[in-house]
């Protein structure tokens, strides 16, 4: 009876050959998250001051690469903003971060680890974040330079949710209509 | 188009962290929520009228072992901003690409193979999304497409010729006295010799009358007439077995990056009928596998493409019925049959073509085999099988049936062969 059999490595097989799609310009799904993951690691801790939350925060980016994901960061953004006190820089910083990340999942979200990112898709996209972002920071800047002057009275909050909420189930209503 | 859990997890988010911001004065927080927002309401406003349409075309060109290509044809919709396409093929890992879809397109699919025959490869899935792919249509699917590779050729310098050249005209000379090159005799003048034959000089020292000075009889030169040879390459289809013994029986996939004993059939099948024809010999193909018509002899370039046709969609079909007795073959022929020769079927029928007068050459096409994954049974069965196969492969020499091994120099093999003085030879 061999007793140092289990020692002994199993042969394994060789992976599969693996089909080509033959792009252009083709980056792995892969780089794309590890560079945006890094992006997130360099400028969200030095404006929210701690670092586990937005490491956290980019691991969950390039291991969860989802929509649902973008929408959880959002919320995690949300707490920590209102947890603090309004900063220009930190907003500017996470909503970018956010943007970012939202950019990220929409080109690696429907891939695996080792799919390809065509690269006219990414410049376009690139182009598109860019356009959206110089908008989202100039609404960021008139948000604060408008912050004082915003009613705070119970009763428009109220108005304004009902507002949101009737806008969203039509627009919830419009696009079930004309998607199905 | 169909909205997506994750984008309606990211609207239904955006519009909460918006209303939160907005209800309780916190204008930085509600711009938070811009840039999802921003993506959805543009999504619903700019979405596709029907997803994308994909073509996949073989490209032109005849594919050979190694490098195979086709081209997806993307045809989008306005609206679209990408595409995500998945390409498959049985036995390979599958690739996705998320490509531009701004405007139709193509894009190139591609693989290595090193099998050969008749194979449905490149199955594309595809997907089209909306902007920040909130909306997504239904996937289509488009292929497998059927692609032939064939056997990749390499040079024969000097083959094997039958025992009997039966051409009235070809490469090769012959024992036959008639049109040539090669000298053969001087004889009398007879009727059905050209002039041009005669040999005055020899007519002149032999038979001049020097007393009247006229000449008694002629002589002309014969020599050996010229002839091509007639070949009949057998590929044994019964067999596809490849270098992992453990997928011999089917319980795992054949690698498409391994050649199997029916590649290496074709393989030499293709190189022997080339060079022959190459040569301006006749060369006919049959398959031991199938009971259908061979091709019969004939030389030429669409004998080339017949064969090479014929030869890629040499497949195993079901179990075929055993043959009481060897197809027949054109007279004085030289039979060269590819098989891996694990069963008694195909060296009987190389026994059965040498005792009718035939030269036949057995072509080993068996692959080096793999071992690694075999258990203790297994591994005793192989070597049972390949100790019987080897005393078949003796018993096939003793026979007069010449052996090549195609997967150890079978150029040098063949080169023998040509140079071997055979007993019973006669051209």
């Amino acid at each position: 009876m061999n007793l140092t059999g289990w020692l002994t490595p199993a042969p394994r097989r060789r992976p599969r050959p693996q089909v080509r799609i033959d792009l252009d310009v083709g980056v792995p799904a892969w780089l794309v998250r590890a560079l945006a993951g890094a992006v997130l690691v360099a400028i969200v801790p030095p404006v929210v001051g701690d670092w586990v939350v937005p490491l956290l925060a980019a691991a969950a980016l390039v291991v969860l690469s989802h929509l649902a994901t973008v929408a959880g960061l959002t919320l995690l953004a949300a707490a920590v903003v209102w947890a603090g006190e309004p900063r220009l820089v930190t907003c500017a910083v996470l909503v970018l971060a956010l943007h970012l990340a939202l950019v990220t999942v929409r080109l690696t979200g429907p891939l695996g680890v080792a799919g390809l990112v065509d690269g006219r898709l990414l410049l376009r996209t690139g182009a598109t974040f860019v356009v959206v972002q110089l908008v989202v920071q100039g609404l960021v800047g008139l948000s604060f330079v408008a912050m004082d002057g915003l009613p705070r009275a119970p009763w428009f909050a109220v108005v304004v949710l009902v507002g949101i909420g009737a806008a969203l189930m039509a627009a919830l209503r419009w696009v079930a209509r004309h998607t199905q | 188009m169909i909205l997506t859990a994750g984008g309606a997890a990211a609207g239904f988010t955006a519009v909460t962290v918006l209303a939160l911001g907005v209800a309780a004065g916190r204008p930085d927080v509600a711009v938070l929520a811009v840039p999802l927002l921003v993506t959805a309401v543009w999504a619903a406003a700019h979405r596709p009228e029907r997803g994308a349409r994909v073509v996949v075309r073989t490209t032109t060109g005849r594919h050979e072992t190694g490098e195979v290509t086709a081209v997806a044809h993307v045809d989008v919709a306005p609206g679209t901003e990408a595409v995500l396409l998945r390409v498959s093929t049985q036995g390979y890992r599958s690739q996705e690409a998320l490509v531009a879809g701004d405007r139709p397109r193509e894009v190139g699919l591609s693989l290595r193979t090193s099998r050969t025959g008749v194979h449905r490869m490149f199955r594309v899935d595809a997907m089209t999304e909306s902007f920040g792919g909130v909306l997504v249509a239904p996937p289509t699917r488009t292929g497998p497409v059927e692609l032939a590779v064939h056997p990749a050729t390499r040079p024969l310098r000097e083959l094997p010729l039958p025992f009997r050249l039966a051409g009235l005209t070809g490469g090769h000379t012959s024992r036959r006295v008639g049109d040539g090159y090669e000298f053969h005799d001087v004889h009398e003048f007879a009727p059905g010799d050209r002039i041009r034959r005669v040999d005055w000089r020899v007519s002149a020292r032999r038979s001049l009358d020097v007393r009247t000075g006229r000449l008694g009889t002629l002589y002309a030169r014969r020599t050996f007439a010229t002839a091509d040879a007639t070949v009949m390459v057998v590929v044994d289809s019964r067999d596809d077995v490849g270098e992992d013994v453990s997928a011999w029986a089917g319980g795992a996939d054949i690698r498409m990056d391994e050649i199997t004993s029916l590649d290496l059939a074709r393989q030499a099948a293709a190189t022997i009928a080339r060079a022959y024809l190459d040569a301006g010999d006749r060369v006919g193909l049959d398959d031991l596998g199938r009971r259908r018509r061979p091709v019969p002899p004939a030389g030429g370039r669409h004998q080339w493409e017949r064969i090479a046709q014929r030869l890629v969609r040499v497949a195993p079909e079901g179990w075929p019925d055993k043959r009481r007795r060897a197809p027949q073959l054109p007279s004085g022929a030289l039979v060269v049959l590819c098989s891996t020769f694990l069963d008694d079927e195909a060296s009987r029928m190389a026994r059965q073509w040498r005792a009718l007068g035939h030269r036949v050459v057995a072509v080993d096409t068996l692959p080096p085999v793999r071992t690694a994954f075999l258990n203790g049974f297994q591994d005793t069965a192989l070597r049972l099988v390949l100790l019987e196969r080897r005393q078949r492969l003796r018993a096939l020499g003793r026979a007069g049936v010449e052996l090549v091994s195609w997967t150890d120099h079978p150029d040098v093999g063949m080169h023998v062969l040509a140079r071997a003085r055979l007993q019973g030879a006669r051209r």
